[in-house]
C-alpha cells in the first residue's frame, strides 16, 4: 500500500596525491510516510522502535567519533528528519584512513558489528589504479532482509561516483559509464542487487598519472 | 427372577461407571477464573485434526504441552482423546497463580514418546499419577491428564523474603552501597557483590537471593499440593464449587468461555493501594462486582460462525448499566457514515445517566467510612456535584460515539530525486511528488456544546500556524504522519475528527442518500448500546498491512479470500445481564469449520 523505495549515493573524490573528499547521502524521502508511521510505533515485529532524538544523538555521536579519527577532517553531517535525507561528508588524507574512521565511527555507535572483522579495505588507490572490492558481508551477524522488504529495496538505488584529477583510461566494470570529461566513473545498481551479491559494486578503475 | 436382575444390575452399574468416568473439565482446578474449553467432538466433525493442528494458535498449545523437545510431533501423536474437551484455564489469587491445560487420553504410551521431559514423581490418593518436568506437572488419571503450573505471586514471595531477612537483623539487600544494576541482579550479583549480603567472612546464613529461592520452592511445593489434593483427593474443582461453570461447560456448542470478572478484579494488583489503604470500604464496592461473570458459546452452523457472551453482573451495576445502554440510537451519527464503508461502530451511551445513577449507588457507600482522607474526598464530590453544572458538563461529552474506515485516498507527497550532469556526473537535488495512500477514517462524539470546541481550537491556532480555520470546519495540517491534516467539524451534535477529504469539501452535513440504507440503520436500532460491522472482503483488501510481521500478514492474505461479514450486536442491558453476539456470515465453499478456525487462528496472531 505504501510505495517506498532507498535511494544512496557514495560520492568519493581522488586527489592527485592519494587525498580527497567523501560524501555518502541516504535519501529516504519517498518513504518518508512508512518512516513517520513506524517511529509513531513503540515497537515493530518484537524490536524496539528507537525516537527520532535516539538517531540524532546516534548520527551526532557518529559524527563526533569521526572528526577524532586520524586522516580526517572538515566532518559535515546534514540531517532532515522531515523527508529523511542524511548526508556525511568528510575529506580524508588517505583512503586506508577514511576507512578505518568510518570503522571505528559505526563501532563506537553499534555493538551489531562488534565481533566483525571490519579491519579490511574495500578500497584501495595508489595514484594509477583504484580497486573497489567490497566484502562478503553474508556472514555477518547483520538483521536479515526480510521478503516483504525485497520489493522496496528493488525500487531503490545504490549509486556509486568515483571522480579523479587525473583522466581515467578505463575501467573493469561494463556496468560503470565514463563522464563527458573523462574524469569520473559513475555505477549504479538497485538496492536489492547490492544487498543480494555482494561484487555488483565490484571495480577496477585505471588512470592515467600523467595527464590531467 | 435373580438371575434376570443379575446382568441388569451389571449393566446399570457399568453404565452408572462410564457416566460418571471422569472428564478432562472435572479435574479443572477451583483457582481457575478464566476457562476456556473445545468441544473436540463437535469441532472435529467440521474439520480433520490434521487441519486443526496446523493452525497457529495450536502450535503455540504443542510447544506449552512439549516445551520444544518434541518438535515434529503434533497432537495427533501424542495420544490426546479427541472425544473429550480440550480445556486451557487461568487463575490468579492473592498468593498463586494457576495455569494449564486439561484433555483426555487415549493412549498413555503415546503420549509419553511426546511428553519425554516428564518424570514419575509418584502417586496422589493411591490412583492419580503425577509426573514432574522443570517448570510443569502432569497428572494422569484413569483417561483424563492435567498440565498444569503453580506459581507463587512475585510479591508474596518479595513479602515473605523480606519479613524474614529484616527479622535477622539484616540491612537492605539493595543499599545504596552495593550499587546493583537491577536489570542484570542475580547473576552479577553472584559474581561481583554476594559477600556484601553476608554480616561476615564466615557468615553462615543463607543471603538473600538463597533465602528468597527457599521460599519460593517451598511455595510451589505447598501451592501444587493444594491445587492437586483439592483435585485428585477431596475431589472439588471448579466443575464441583461454582455450578455456573459446570453448567456452561456442558452446553453442546463447539467451544465455551468462562469468565468470572468478580474474582480477576479482586485479585487486580493496580487495586493494591485501595484494597490495602480502604479495605473496608474494598469489601463494600466488592459486593457490587460480586455476580461479574462472562459466560460465552461458539457455535458453527452451515454458514455462520458466532459467539454469544452473556455479561453478567449484580442488580446494582445492571442499575447504573441499564442507564447508561439503553438509550435511543443517536441518528445524528448515521449520517456521517457512508453506505459504502468497509467497517464501521457505533456505541451508544448516555453518560449523565450513568453518572447520576452510579452516585446514587456508589456515595451512601463511601459515606459509611469514617477515615478522615475519604470523608474529606466524599465531600469534595458531594460539593463538586452541587456546584458544577453537570448539563453543561455532560453536554460536551456525552457518551455516545461512531467510528468508520472508509478505505483509502491517494495524497501527495513530496519527494527529492537526484538529476546528474553527465559532463560531469555531478548532481543536484529536484522535489518531485509521487502518491501514497493512506486509510481514511471518521469519529464522531455526541456533543452538544460546540462552542467549547471553536472555543479551544480558536486558542490553539494562536499557538500553531498548522491549526486553521476553514468554512465549516478546521484544519490541522499535516497531523497525520506529517503527510496528510486532519479536519475537525463542530456540528449542533456531533464532534467530528476526520481526515476524509470528501466529507469536508462536499458532505459537510452528511452523505445524505449515500449514508446508510435503512435496512443498515435497523440493524444498528435493533442492537443494544454496542454495534460494529465489518465487510471483511473489503476492508481487508484496503486495510494497510505495511506493519504487519509476515504471519500476519499471511493471515490477512489467507482471509482476503473470503468473503463475509463480521456483525458485532449487542442486546438491551437488563438489570443483571447484557447479552452480545459476534457473528461471522460467509459465502463461499470452504468448510464452516475451517471458517471458523481461520478466525480462531486470525484473531490469536493479532492479539499476539
Amino acid at each position: 500500500m505504501f510505495s517506498s523505495c532507498i535511494e544512496i549515493l557514495d560520492d568519493i573524490k581522488f586527489n592527485f596525491d592519494g587525498s580527497g573528499t567523501f560524501k555518502y547521502t541516504v535519501n529516504l524521502s519517498s518513504s518518508q510516510v512508512k518512516l513517520n508511521s513506524i517511529l509513531a510505533l513503540d515497537s515493530l515485529d518484537g524490536k524496539k522502535v528507537p525516537s527520532l532524538s535516539e538517531i540524532q544523538e546516534k548520527i551526532e555521536s557518529f559524527g563526533i567519533k569521526l572528526s577524532e579519527e586520524e586522516g580526517i577532517s572538515n566532518v559535515h553531517i546534514d540531517t532532515n528528519y522531515t523527508q529523511f535525507i542524511f548526508k556525511i561528508q568528510c575529506d580524508f588524507t588517505n583512503v586506508s584512513n577514511l576507512q578505518r574512521g568510518i570503522e571505528n565511527a559505526i563501532q563506537s555507535i553499534t555493538t551489531d558489528l562488534i565481533k566483525e572483522n571490519l579491519s579490511y579495505d574495500w578500497i584501495t588507490y595508489d595514484g594509477r589504479v583504484m580497486i573497489r572490492k567490497v566484502p562478503n558481508f553474508e556472514s555477518w551477524s547483520l538483521p536479515k532482509i526480510k521478503t516483504e522488504d525485497f520489493e522496496l529495496l528493488k525500487k531503490g538505488n545504490y549509486t556509486s561516483i568515483t571522480r579523479f584529477e587525473n583522466l581515467v583510461n578505463s575501467f573493469e566494470n561494463m556496468d560503470a559509464k565514463l563522464s563527458k570529461n573523462e574524469h569520473a566513473v559513475m555505477l549504479r545498481k538497485s538496492a536489492f542487487k547490492v544487498f543480494n551479491d555482494h561484487t555488483a559494486m565490484d571495480n577496477i578503475i585505471y588512470v592515467d598519472s600523467t595527464k590531467y | 427372577m435373580f438371575k434376570l436382575k443379575s446382568p441388569l444390575l451389571i449393566f446399570t452399574i457399568l453404565l452408572g461407571i462410564i457416566g460418571n468416568a471422569q472428564q478432562s473439565e472435572n479435574i479443572i482446578p477451583r483457582q481457575a477464573s478464566t476457562v476456556f474449553s473445545i468441544n473436540n467432538i463437535n469441532l472435529l466433525k467440521k474439520i480433520s485434526l490434521d487441519d486443526l493442528v496446523a493452525y497457529d494458535f495450536m502450535e503455540e498449545i504443542h510447544q506449552e504441552l512439549f516445551d520444544g523437545s518434541t518438535s515434529g510431533k503434533t497432537l495427533k501423536d501424542a495420544g490426546l482423546d479427541f472425544n473429550q474437551r480440550l480445556n486451557i484455564f487461568y487463575g490468579k489469587n492473592k498468593h498463586l497463580e494457576v495455569s494449564g491445560f486439561s484433555f483426555g487420553i487415549e493412549d498413555k504410551i503415546a503420549l509419553f514418546q511426546v511428553f519425554d521431559d516428564f518424570e514419575a514423581s509418584g502417586l496422589i490418593a493411591n490412583s492419580a499419577e503425577m509426573y514432574s518436568s522443570f517448570f510443569n506437572t502432569l497428572i494422569i488419571e484413569n483417561n483424563t491428564a492435567l498440565l498444569v503450573r503453580v506459581q507463587p505471586l512475585d510479591q508474596f514471595v518479595t513479602d515473605i523474603s523480606d519479613s524474614i531477612w529484616y527479622s535477622r537483623g539484616n540491612e537492605n539487600p539493595f543499599g545504596d552501597e552495593l550499587n546493583l544494576d537491577f536489570m542484570d541482579e542475580p547473576d552479577v550479583f553472584y559474581e561481583d557483590d554476594m559477600h556484601k549480603l553476608y554480616n561476615s567472612d564466615y557468615d553462615l546464613e543463607k543471603n538473600y537471593w538463597e533465602v528468597r529461592d527457599s521460599i519460593l520452592y517451598d511455595l510451589q511445593v505447598k501451592y501444587l499440593d493444594v491445587v492437586l489434593n483439592d483435585l485428585y483427593v477431596d475431589k472439588i474443582s471448579l466443575y464441583s464449587t461454582d455450578s455456573r461453570f459446570a453448567q456452561q461447560i456442558s452446553r453442546n456448542s463447539e467451544g465455551v468461555f468462562f469468565l468470572d470478572n468478580s474474582r480477576n478484579i479482586s485479585n487486580e494488583q493496580g487495586l493494591w493501594y485501595f484494597q490495602t489503604m480502604y479495605p473496608i470500604m474494598n469489601e463494600d464496592l466488592k459486593e457490587l462486582y460480586k455476580h461479574n461473570l462472562m459466560l460465552g458459546d461458539l457455535s458453527i452452523d452451515s454458514n455462520e460462525i458466532s459467539f454469544n457472551v452473556n455479561a453478567n453482573y449484580g442488580k446494582e451495576l445492571g442499575s447504573i448499566y441499564s442507564e447508561m445502554n439503553n438509550n435511543k440510537l443517536n441518528k445524528k451519527f448515521l449520517k456521517y457514515i457512508p453506505d459504502n464503508s468497509p467497517a464501521y461502530l457505533v456505541y451508544n451511551i448516555d453518560l449523565k445517566k450513568a453518572y447520576d445513577k452510579a452516585y446514587e449507588i456508589v456515595v451512601p457507600i463511601l459515606k459509611s467510612q469514617k477515615n478522615v482522607e475519604m470523608v474529606m474526598n466524599i465531600l469534595a464530590i458531594q460539593l463538586l456535584d452541587q456546584l458544577v453544572d453537570k448539563k453543561s458538563f455532560f453536554g460536551a461529552y456525552k457518551g455516545g460515539m461512531f467510528a468508520s474506515f472508509n478505505g483509502v485516498e491517494k495524497v501527495k507527497v513530496n519527494q527529492i530525486e537526484y538529476i546528474y550532469d553527465e559532463e560531469n556526473f555531478d548532481y543536484e537535488e529536484v522535489e518531485t511528488e509521487s502518491d501514497e495512500e493512506i486509510p481514511v477514517f471518521t469519529l464522531g462524539f455526541a456533543s452538544s456544546r460546540p462552542d467549547l470546541f471553536e472555543m479551544i481550537l480558536e486558542d490553539l491556532s494562536r499557538l500553531s500556524s498548522r491549526i486553521k480555520r476553514k468554512d465549516g470546519y478546521w484544519i490541522v495540517e499535516d497531523a497525520i504522519l506529517d503527510a496528510t491534516p486532519v479536519y475537525l467539524i463542530c456540528n449542533k451534535n456531533t464532534f467530528l475528527i476526520t481526515n476524509n477529504r470528501s466529507l469536508v469539501e462536499s458532505n459537510i452535513n452528511g452523505f445524505g442518500s449515500k449514508s446508510l440504507s435503512s435496512k443498515k440503520i435497523q440493524r444498528i436500532k435493533k442492537s443494544g448500546v454496542l454495534y460494529a460491522n465489518v465487510d471483511l472482503d473489503e476492508a481487508l483488501h484496503k486495510f494497510p498491512i505495511d506493519f504487519l510481521d509476515e504471519r500476519q500478514k499471511r493471515v490477512i492474505d489467507r482471509l482476503k479470500g473470503k468473503s463475509g461479514v463480521f456483525e458485532l450486536t449487542s442486546g438491551k442491558s437488563q438489570v443483571d445481564f447484557t447479552k452480545y453476539q459476534l457473528s461471522y456470515t460467509f459465502d463461499g465453499d470452504s468448510s464452516s469449520g475451517e471458517q471458523f478456525l481461520d478466525m480462531i487462528n486470525s484473531l490469536y496472531i493479532f492479539s499476539k
